[in-house]
């Protein structure tokens, strides 16, 4: 029985498995609390993540229906993430294994986000080629066999998820912005505007999403707000989808340059109505398989990190007792 | 069965093993700013060295600052959550107060009864507060928990009290200059004077008694001072989208 622990960023997460079971996942969101800033604090996320972990824990193994003492393994994100959220996790989970007298696995969050993928209810096997979009990365990965991850491209500037978050802010869209940006969008049309789709030439398969939101910015600066009333929806619809697209080109992309035929997604974009509808058309023209994992999944959990940490080996005590944390750290190309 | 007490709030980081009589063990380490990685190897070496495993510790109790914002919540985080696992009581103890009983008991004997622990709060500051000596070892806060500029708790502290007060701590250390130019004040600095943080008097301050108690063990939390600072880079390129 695994009991996973995440606190890379902005959510307190913790999730108890059993074999590929997953028993329960329970993930208390700060959102509230940085919305007042229109952006993560790290300091408070820190604050945050000491006062819930422990009642997150609880609660996880209440709802799992154990004990925590029936917990044999414990996995905890150590990198890459806030280094202040990152510290309270991974104090929290060395302790708790420390206490139980079991093992630890220190997982890579990256890696956490395509092991959500071999859970159920649809659970895949590797070969495939993976998307990671959140608000935090934006990257694509190639997953040969568990626990192997090749780099084939990521953003060179902003995150997907961070893309969109400003495109609805510069749209007067609330923070974070990126579902309501999506709801906008619905109903607008994405021809009308053209804004670039960064880096697209043939054979780059990195993202650059800086280029767009600068274009957004000064689309809106220079119109007239007449226009920009009437139109937002399809201003909102342009701007989207020319994240969407990168996105998508590029995971395809890289699928044909590894002769891959299935394609998985995690990370909070994921919810993306515009990226699902756009990729499902696009695997199907391509006779690709695609699959994406529930939303629960796809946003930052504690599932995914148990997920990782049954194929990965665990350290035994006490050599994990020295186990830190660091803020960088992504897939080795 | 002993108490297991930690503390983080300095660069220093403090273990002690015992209870109110009997202190069975102490160490200090100096982390730096490596408390994650250094601290519970340093309480399993304790415990080896007294022939002890982590499931001997009966109660925990943790040092809750304030001092540096990172070391604190290693500290505590670890406290927390050895008390989840091991199922025993958590209390928390002022460092100040902590380091106040040090720093009276390193001057035995003087009359003195005024102490000011003075904790590096760092960006040009320092936590302090001033307590009076109640008894044989307790001490009773006379002011509130102060940040500010050493030069200014200088101002404050001629204002309190007529008799000499005892200071000491890292942050007494750090600007020594500037608080030995007051008569009153009567820096302590050889290392055992209790200059740094000793979990030892955590252990002698609390009576441990009741068992496990979730909701105690989620009370505990960092004595912060400060409010927390919202990242101006990170905020920065948040508000401002087309930046970066
Ligand atoms: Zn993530």
């Amino acid at each position: 029985m695994i009991l996973g622990i995440e606190t890379s960023c902005d959510d307190t997460c913790a999730a108890v498995l059993h074999g590929n079971e997953i028993l329960s996942s329970v993930i208390s969101s700060q959102t509230e609390f940085h919305a007042l800033y229109g952006g993560v604090v790290p300091e408070i996320a820190s604050r945050h993540h000491l006062e819930l972990v422990n009642a997150v824990i609880a609660q996880a193994i209440a709802k799992a229906g154990v004990e925590l003492n029936s917990i044999t393994r414990i996995a905890v994100t150590t990198r890459p993430g806030l280094i202040g959220a990152l510290l309270v996790g991974v104090a929290t989970a060395k302790s708790i294994a420390y206490g139980l007298g079991v093992e630890l696995v220190g997982v890579n969050h990256m890696e956490g986000h395509v092991a959500a993928n071999y859970l159920p209810p649809e659970p895949v096997e590797p070969p495939f080629v993976c998307l990671i979009a959140s608000g935090g990365h934006t990257s694509v990965v190639f997953v040969p066999q568990r626990g192997e991850h090749k780099l084939l491209g990521q953003t060179l500037d902003d995150a997907a998820g961070e893309a969109l978050d400003k495109g609805a802010r510069l749209l007067g869209l609330g923070y974070p912005g990126g579902a309501e940006l999506d709801t906008l969008a619905a109903d607008g049309a994405p021809g009308y505007v053209t804004f670039p789709v960064g880096l697209d030439k043939p054979g780059r398969l990195d993202f650059s999403f800086s280029g767009v939101k600068t274009a957004l910015y000064y689309y809106l600066r220079d119109l007239d707000p007449k226009i920009f009333n009437e139109h937002r929806a399809d201003i909102a619809a342009s701007y989207q989808s020319a994240v969407i697209t990168a996105l998508v080109k590029k995971t395809l992309a890289a699928a044909a340059s590894t002769r891959c035929d299935q394609i998985c997604i995690g990370g909070g974009v994921s919810a993306n109505t515009e990226l699902r509808r756009l990729l499902a058309t696009e695997c199907e023209r391509q006779g690709m398989r695609l699959h994406i994992p529930p939303p629960t999944l796809c946003t930052d959990n504690a599932a995914m990190i148990a997920s990782a940490a049954r194929y990965l080996p665990a350290k035994p005590l006490p050599d994990y007792l020295s186990l830190g944390a660091t803020a960088s750290g992504g897939f080795a190309a | 069965m002993p108490a297991l007490a930690i503390d983080t709030a300095t660069e220093v980081a403090a273990i002690a093993l015992g209870d109110r009589d009997t202190l069975l063990a102490e160490s200090r380490i100096s982390a730096g700013r490596s408390h994650l990685e250094l601290l519970l190897p340093a309480v399993h070496e304790l415990l080896n060295h007294n022939n002890l495993a982590i499931q001997d510790v009966s109660a925990v109790v943790a040092g809750t600052g304030p001092g540096t914002f990172s070391g604190l919540r290693v500290g505590i985080s670890t406290a927390r959550a050895l008390a989840q696992a091991l199922k025993v009581p958590l209390y928390g103890f002022g460092t100040l107060e902590a380091l106040a009983l040090g720093l009276l008991r390193s001057k035995r004997g003087s009359n003195d009864c005024l102490v000011l622990p003075v904790i590096d709060a760092r960006r040009g500051q320092v936590f302090a507060r001033l307590y009076r000596k109640e008894g044989e070892s307790a001490v009773v806060p006379e002011s509130d928990v102060l940040c500010l500029d050493p030069a200014d708790l200088l101002k404050q502290i001629s204002g309190f009290a007529n008799g000499k007060v005892i200071t000491g701590g890292n942050g007494a250390l750090a600007y020594r200059k500037i608080l030995q130019t007051s008569r009153q004040l009567d820096l302590l600095d050889s290392d055992d004077s209790g200059n740094q943080v000793c979990a030892v008097w955590h252990l002698r301050a609390v009576n441990i008694e009741n068992g496990y108690d979730e909701s105690q063990m989620l009370s505990i939390v960092p004595e912060y001072v400060r409010e927390p600072d919202a990242d101006k880079t990170v905020l920065l390129r948040m508000r401002e989208p087309w930046l970066k």
